[in-house]
């Protein structure tokens, strides 16, 4: 960019006085050159960000996958114990909150950053969003 | 023990301990640090990776420099706006013209 105001700047030195016209023109490329850059750089911004949240939503994906997983193997547990209690003592009583939002939130509506505590089944992180 | 190899990397250790000496470039790094999820220290393995290997996307890198591709991602595009680095292709980038010259500049200046 700044060789091209350069250039303008060396042409236009030589120009002749009337030549208003192609002056005016050199300005005119000057400025557009000027746009340019500017659109690249706005262009290369966005590029940016889309690829900057792409890869976040990559990784939030894989943060949902693996905490469907850990829940998935979480019921199965309960399930376990239930089936424990009932051969057991003909109760199915298994000792663990049922109303748990870790049980409630079953596999499909699981909000992101939503992050379990203390259950002992692979959950040792702590509550609120997850840092990558 | 040294051979030729180990003074290879040693050479290209030093050219980057000095580019990022340079007060423009340090600036910059420290600038592009603040603004994302590295450190001055990862920042300056990942240059060293660049330096070394050339063009490369954010996932290769995160995974030679042992961080997360998202906060290797933000300081990439933190470094392009600070004129480190610029794109070469779609996701891909490279050390930047200015900084290129500096490493030759070093390199030459032996």
């Amino acid at each position: 960019m700044a060789d091209a105001l350069q250039n303008t700047d060396t042409v236009q030195s030589e120009l002749p006085g009337s030549s208003d016209d192609l002056r005016r023109l050199h300005e005119e490329i000057a400025e557009l050159e000027t746009e340019r850059d500017e659109l690249r750089e706005a262009l290369d911004a966005r590029d940016d960000r889309i690829e900057g949240l792409e890869t976040e939503l990559a990784a939030r994906e894989d943060e949902l996958s693996t905490l469907r997983t850990d829940n998935e193997q979480l019921r199965e547990v309960v399930r376990d114990l239930e089936r424990e209690g009932a051969d057991g003592n003909g109760t199915a009583e298994s000792g663990i909150d049922d109303e748990s939002p870790i049980l409630q939130a079953g596999g499909d509506d699981i909000e992101f950053g939503y992050t379990p505590v203390g259950t002992g089944a692979g959950f040792g992180r702590r509550a609120g969003r997850t840092r990558l | 023990v040294t051979d030729d190899s180990t003074l290879v990397v040693a050479d290209e250790e030093r050219e980057l301990a000095e580019l990022l000496e340079i007060p423009w470039v340090r600036d910059r790094v420290t600038r592009a640090c603040e603004g994302s999820q590295c450190s001055v220290g990862a920042a300056r393995e990942i240059l060293a990776v660049f330096a070394e290997d050339g063009p490369l996307e954010a996932a290769p890198i995160a995974a030679r420099v042992n961080r997360s591709t998202v906060a290797v991602q933000s300081l990439l595009s933190e470094l392009r706006t600070d004129g480190i680095l610029e794109r070469t292709g779609e996701r891909t980038y490279a050390l930047s013209e200015d900084v290129r010259a500096e490493l030759t500049h070093s390199s030459a200046g032996e």
